[in-house]
């Protein structure tokens, strides 16, 4: 199976690891704040990332990041490095934040946002583009929650199966059914919308 | 269906650049809270899984204390139908032996008998049989013609004749079976603590006793007397008290067969 748009490791672009990150987590139990902004600056795109794809929604996105560095910062005492250290604990606390609030009854307007004009030049190419980008994001929004959060974090985070599935709380063998039903859901979603053929290709 | 197809549309799916104070925005926000103390015995930070299903056994006292009493009431149960009696158990057996209250040490008047005194119920009166005399058979009683009026008891051909003066008639048998238990008899005292006296006489009339006590009190031998001559006359003692518990259950399941019939006739 394909991992598509992963992004490049934030640690690796920061030069973080394992040892650092612990080491830093010791000092923001201890109530350091310069510490606990690094790792804040380090994390706060993978997090994001995480939210936006699951809820669809920038607001909402950045809200999500801010509750699950406040977690961060609460229990920094009680935190031990287990798992995929602490990007698999962001991820997990921000996926079930996501969860939890894809369960809220959400307020959705039936008013649509004005057209302006596009003064970009190739705009007829741009607005296909934005046309594509939209179906596609609303076909991911469509499926259920928890086949949305295993392509998120499969496909766009890279995150292996089993951990995926850990953070959850599934075993491997769902997981792989979200997946295989979650991708049976877009194709005929996507397809449905002239995006992608039936029998295959775009 | 083609995975490049749909890996490229998917590829669509890329989310706007976060803003740019929203890592500043949240330290704000985190550092406005306070920290929570380190807790003892804390698990990791990382939350349990929504779908646990994989918790250890340790952490379902519910669960492993049902188990724990169908176990023993399964077992219990199991050992009821296999006929075990649990206070023949040796665990069992001996917790009782300890918490039993010890009868109070009687007077030093006979030598010990070679058997520990069964602590009888109610018992009918038995004739103490002479002591000069071999053991002989438990005497086969026949069914008694009616529970409430059961005649005095022939002597067995087997059995010695009686050398008692004529007895009182006995009670009926429901007035038996009513009669309160009497106490254990009395332990009786090691041979050097029997003062010697003269020998007694063996078929003495007046040793008739009304039950296996008395029987047993007058069964024991004077001073000198062989060993073998006493466990002869306990034991002859317990027979007929055995025959008699015998003869008492024949009696009620024919009381219970009378009281079948009759209701079959009233039916």
């Amino acid at each position: 199976m394909l991992k598509v748009g992963v992004e490049a490791s934030d640690d690796s672009a920061l030069g973080g690891g394992d040892t650092d990150e612990r080491a830093l987590m010791t000092r923001v139990g201890a109530g350091d704040a310069q510490s606990f902004e690094r790792l804040v600056t380090r994390h706060t795109p993978m997090v994001h990332r995480v939210a936006w794809r699951m809820l669809g929604d920038a607001v909402e996105a950045e809200d999500v990041v801010q509750d699950v560095f406040v977690k961060l910062w609460v229990n920094a005492r009680d935190w031990t490095a287990a798992g995929g250290g602490l990007g698999g604990w962001l991820r997990r606390i921000a996926t079930n934040a996501c969860l939890d609030r894809l369960r809220r009854p959400r307020f959705v307007s039936d008013e649509g946002l004005p057209d302006r004009p596009d003064e970009a030049p190739q705009a007829d190419l741009a607005i296909d583009a934005g046309r594509r980008r939209a179906a596609v994001a609303a076909s991911i929004q469509a499926l259920p929650d928890r086949q949305r959060a295993a392509i998120v974090l499969t496909y766009y985070e890279g995150v292996s199966n089993a951990e995926a599935a850990s953070i959850l709380g599934v075993k491997v063998k769902a997981l792989e059914s979200l997946l295989v039903r979650g991708r049976q859901a877009l194709t005929q979603s996507l397809a449905g919308k002239g995006l992608l053929a039936e029998g295959g290709g775009a | 269906m083609s995975d490049y197809a749909l890996d490229a549309l998917l590829l669509d799916y890329a989310p706007p650049p976060p803003s740019a104070d929203l890592a500043a925005r949240a330290v704000a926000a985190a550092l406005a809270m306070p920290q929570q103390p380190r807790k003892r015995d804390a698990a990791p930070v990382a939350p349990r899984p929504r779908h646990d299903r994989g918790r250890p056994w340790t952490r379902r006292p519910m669960l492993v204390g049902g188990i724990a009493l169908g176990l023993a009431v399964s077992g219990a149960v199991a050992a009821t139908l296999a006929g075990v009696r649990l206070d023949k158990l040796p665990l069992v057996e001996a917790i009782l032996g300890e918490s039993a209250p010890r009868a109070p040490t009687p007077p030093p008047q006979a030598p010990p008998p070679p058997r520990a005194a069964l602590p009888g119920p109610a018992l009918p009166p038995v004739e103490a049989a002479p002591v000069h005399e071999a053991p002989a058979a438990a005497p086969r009683i026949a069914d008694p013609p009616a529970p409430h009026a059961a005649p005095p008891r022939e002597p067995s051909p087997t059995a010695p004749a009686p050398l008692e003066a004529p007895r009182p008639p006995e009670p009926p048998m429901a007035q038996r079976l009513e009669r309160p238990a009497l106490p254990p008899p009395p332990l009786p005292a090691p041979p050097s603590a029997v003062p010697p006296a003269p020998t007694a006489p063996r078929n003495d009339g007046a040793a008739a006793t009304s039950n296996v006590a008395e029987a047993r009190r007058v069964a024991a031998p004077a001073a000198g007397e062989p060993l073998r001559v006493q466990r002869d006359a306990i034991e002859r003692a317990e027979r007929l008290r055995a025959v008699r518990q015998a003869q008492i259950e024949r009696l009620q399941r024919v009381q219970q067969n009378r009281e079948r019939l009759r209701r079959l006739r009233r039916d």
